[in-house]
């Protein structure tokens, strides 16, 4: 990349940057950091990055396309046809050009979760268990000004070789561009010799592979009472803590189990999506994810984070009985923190299951909790759980 | 890529349309790698502009579309003289030879449409100039205050008056002399072609009747008000500093630079593709084996959705040229109904060539379309118009017939695509307030970005700002997919609902004001209904 482009790419993107931070809790709150499973982009809607004109309002103004050719019928007078203004029409418009509008930035995961971090002040995360290996990989991507002959990009350095010789040859008169320039024909006809500052030879990158993973167990109580707003609250959580996790650790699983008075292993998409009118027990779920550890996630290789989320509610013996013993012998010991959330849109208050792990726990560097009363709440409670750069 | 070949092709290519009559500028074509070409495709193809931010975002999208949108860009040529095109080092043989026709045919269109004119040859070297000289600003003023006030400038960058250079240099040209000794008083421009339109020679008087419309300037000088050149008038009349007067009339001169372009687009891509396709199948430049690579390559860029510059504009070429060689244009064909002799109409005029030479010099999109978007045309294209319904939250097809699609299209190229804005006055109410009209033609502005563009508007006039606007209540719309139902029950259209607005911006704050119909009537410019919802559909 040239000197000139970089400069304005990177102006751009400390722009966007910086209108991310100022609206990080509206986007958090409002759900719209989008990220794909597997993917290392999110998508984020950033408000009034661009440019504002004088325009029309495309709901007043509608517009003109074309049907796909063979399809005809299918479009029907009636037929509704979409409701994103940035689909339709906005390409044709004469005015509009490259850079009318541009409602959505995507950015590294990477880059998110710096902003996050930095907003939060969260501490990196110190993991255990990590090794570095360097390997050189087969993959060719960098360049680099010396090397092997063999490895030299000999097509680019004829070219830049023949530009350089031509503008040699045309470059008495300075000031007026476009000068004549001699054609690349009498050049090469001449001879091409490329000098050093043609040359670039590939480069073999190096694979820095660091072994630290970590393991996130999501848990969260599926009884009568969570749904809605609580559900949307949860999955933004997640998903934030996810970024972060997926930051500072080369290589993250997932677990995903939910409860009432029993408790099961899902998929990501269940997780969200299933309710159930049941009671509620949590020392069920407690249970299993010990389980799930004991079985595949020794804590000497792996970081694990148990994040559970309910409303509160919870039997007093459960929790005092069974939750408290699980934790403090089990748990505790073999997580680098354990998360719990009250997620609870009505009050800020602790309940029950909050109460009886504050008796116990509430010194103990290993147990993070946090009440979380409406969407606005989500950033703080990160910082309640992550905090602790454990 | 063999150089001597690509000289070969490319001498091949210019005696192609030379002997078709084109006459294009002469173009230098550059061999650049995919990257470079993003690069150049952000700054809008010139090797030079002035640092800013909106080109790093240019670029970070044209990266995403030519890497994974799968949007190939082929071809990026600068009006200039000699014109500069790029060709990319991994084009294929046929596809360098399709470029440079393509190119060659927008050079020739840069060359002799007449709102062209204006430009001048020398594109990129003013690109250059500007880039320095904005740069050197950054280093003296710092670069957060250059950029920000390059951001607020470019807010207005559509509000210049775009007919103005051309009819000024057509009415004007005699009263050249007059205008050394006012040296002083003039926007600054560096190169004389632009000066006779940035600081037009004062018309004559007309007498004293329309003295409401014009005001005394602080440099003594008289503005013809109202007018759509409200950048101008900034730079005239604003509140500014020595440097930001210099940037704005830097980037004003990009703006008319670059207006014919926009006014033309239907046109000029339509013309290249013409031509591309005609000398590169007909005329055989494509080799037999290359004849379906290049099939693929016109139907990726004549094919993709939307409504496509290319593709209308090549249909409409077409149909003007096959048109005056059968002699099928007149009062009797306009006035034949006979389908039959419709079709067979040939009177063997052979006149097709000359008309397009002539029509490719003298009209822009808007008297293209008009003219020559005919029935025939619209036929063959499949289009519809499409209309917002509050009720569904989602745009719906209103039509499939040709008037009601010729109206959206001429709307779409009405006045390059923007509302019309017009500066009133300098001193509303007598307190030298700006006020900004917006002339009504039933399509309402976008009020958040009218907003945040008045805010801008407030920083480079110094003082309040006013625009008042009309805004149309559109009537409930209750039925959609009318046609199960009894297509016989009409119901009347509502009264349109409208009133008129008052924003002022002093600040950060905007006001808004209800005004009365009658206090915006003169703002009223609806003899066309753009509306394209059925009469069915309201209740």
């Amino acid at each position: 990349m040239r000197r000139r482009i970089r400069k304005d790419h990177e102006r751009f993107k400390r722009i966007v940057k910086g209108k991310i931070r100022e609206d990080l809790k509206e986007l958090i709150g409002g759900g719209y950091l989008q990220g794909q499973r597997g993917s290392e982009k999110v998508k984020v809607p950033i408000k009034d990055i661009d440019i504002p004109q004088f325009r029309y309002d495309p709901h007043s103004a509608g517009g003109i396309a074309s049907g796909s050719p063979g399809e005809e019928g299918e479009e029907e007078v009636g037929t509704p046809i979409g409701a994103d203004e940035g689909d339709l029409g906005s390409e044709i418009r004469p005015g509009s050009g490259p850079g009318t509008h541009y409602p959505e930035v995507e950015i590294d995961i990477e880059e998110l979760a710096q902003i996050i971090g930095e907003e939060l002040q969260l501490p990196r995360i110190e993991p255990k268990g990590e090794e570095t290996e360097i390997k050189e990989g087969q993959s060719y991507r960098d360049v680099s000004i010396t090397g092997p002959e063999t490895l030299l990009r000999k097509k680019k350095a004829f070219r830049k070789g023949l530009i350089r010789s031509i503008l040699l040859q045309a470059g008495k008169e300075e000031d007026a561009l476009p000068f004549e320039l001699p054609t690349p024909k009498a050049v090469i006809k001449d001879g091409v010799v490329p000098i050093k500052e043609d040359k670039e030879y590939l480069y073999p990158n190096r694979e820095e592979r660091s072994k630290a993973q970590a393991v996130i167990f999501f848990m969260r109580d599926v009884s009568g009472s969570m749904t809605g707003e609580k559900t949307d609250i949860i999955r933004q959580e997640n998903h934030l803590i996810d970024i972060w996790l997926q930051a500072n650790y080369d290589d993250v699983k997932r677990v995903y189990l939910i409860h009432d008075y029993n408790a099961a292993e899902v998929t990501e998409e269940q997780f969200y999506q299933l309710s159930t009118g049941g009671g509620t027990r949590i020392s069920s779920v407690y249970k299993l994810c010990l389980e799930k550890i004991n079985r595949k996630y020794r804590p000497d290789e792996w970081n694990i984070y148990p994040f559970h989320f309910s409303d509160g509610e919870n039997w007093a013996q459960d929790s005092l009985e069974r939750c408290l013993p699980l934790l403090v012998d089990d748990l505790l010991p073999k997580v680098n923190v354990f998360c719990y959330g009250q997620v609870s849109p009505d009050r800020d208050m602790p309940r029950g299951h909050l109460r009886a792990l504050n008796k116990v726990l509430a010194e103990d560097e290993k147990m993070a909790t946090s009440i979380i009363s409406d969407r606005a709440g989500i950033l703080s409670s990160i910082k309640d759980f992550l905090g602790t750069g454990r | 890529m063999d150089l001597r070949e690509l000289e070969g092709q490319r001498r091949r290519a210019r005696e192609l349309v030379e002997k078709e009559g084109l006459d294009p500028y002469p173009v230098e074509f550059a061999i650049v790698d995919k990257e470079e070409l993003d690069e150049l495709a952000a700054y809008e193809g010139f090797p030079e502009r002035y640092p800013h931010w909106r080109f790093g975002m240019e670029y970070d999208h044209q990266k995403k579309r030519s890497s994974y949108g799968g949007m190939r860009l082929y071809e990026l040529v600068l009006n200039s003289s000699p014109a500069l095109a790029y060709l990319r080092e991994d084009n294929t043989a046929v596809q360098n030879k399709a470029v440079m026709v393509h190119v060659y045919a927008h050079a020739d269109f840069f060359a002799h449409n007449k709102w062209y004119k204006g430009t001048g040859k020398s594109g990129i070297k003013m690109m250059r100039d500007h880039a320095e000289r904005i740069e050197s600003y950054m280093e003296s003023e710092g670069v957060e205050a250059v950029e920000s006030f390059v951001d607020k400038v470019l807010s207005l960058k559509m509000t210049i008056d775009q007919y103005g250079p051309f009819l000024q240099r057509r009415t004007e040209r005699g009263d050249e002399g007059g205008e050394g000794n006012e040296e002083g008083n003039k926007i600054p421009v560096k190169r004389d072609y632009m000066d006779r339109f940035v600081n037009p020679p004062e018309k004559a008087e007309q007498g004293g009747k329309d003295l409401k419309g014009r005001q005394g300037s602080k440099t003594g000088e008289e503005v013809q008000l109202p007018t759509s050149d409200l950048l101008g008038f900034l730079g005239r009349e604003g509140k500014l500093e020595e440097w930001q007067r210099e940037i704005l009339a830097a980037l004003r001169e990009e703006s008319y630079y670059f207006a014919p372009q926009m006014m033309t687009k239907v046109m000029n891509e339509g013309w290249a593709a013409y031509w591309q396709s005609k000398i590169m199948s007909e005329r055989g430049f494509a080799k037999d084996s290359e004849f379906l690579d290049h099939a693929d390559m016109q139907s990726r860029v004549l094919g993709s959705g939307g409504l496509n510059p290319y593709m209308l504009g090549k249909r409409i070429w077409e149909d003007v040229k096959e048109r005056w060689d059968k002699g099928r244009h007149g009062r009797e064909w306009e006035n034949c109904r006979d389908r039959e002799k419709r079709k067979n109409w040939d009177r063997e005029e052979e006149r097709g060539r000359e008309k397009i030479f002539e029509v490719r010099s003298n009209l822009n999109d808007v008297s293209f379309l008009d003219r020559f978007f005919t029935r025939e045309v619209f036929q063959e294209m499949n289009l519809f118009t499409y209309e917002w319904v509050q009720g569904s939250g989602q745009y719906h097809i209103t039509s499939k017939d040709f008037e009601p699609v010729k109206r959206k299209l001429l709307f779409q190229f009405t006045n390059m695509g923007r509302p019309t804005i017009k500066v009133q006055t300098g001193n509303f109410e007598n307190r030298g307030e700006l006020l900004l009209v917006h002339e009504f033609n039933g399509v309402n502005l976008h009020l958040g970005d009218a907003r945040r563009v008045l805010k801008n508007v407030y920083s480079l006039w110094g003082k309040p700002v006013n625009l008042k606007t009309v805004r149309e209540k559109s009537g409930r719309i209750t039925q959609i997919g009318f046609k199960e139902r009894d297509p016989f029950r009409r119901r009347s259209a509502p009264e349109k609902q409208r009133e008129g607005l008052l924003l002022r911006c002093a600040g950060s704050e905007i006001e808004e004001k209800k005004l009365d119909l009658a206090q915006v009537e003169e703002l009223i410019f609806d003899s066309v209904d753009y509306d394209t919802v059925p009469d069915s559909w309201r209740s």
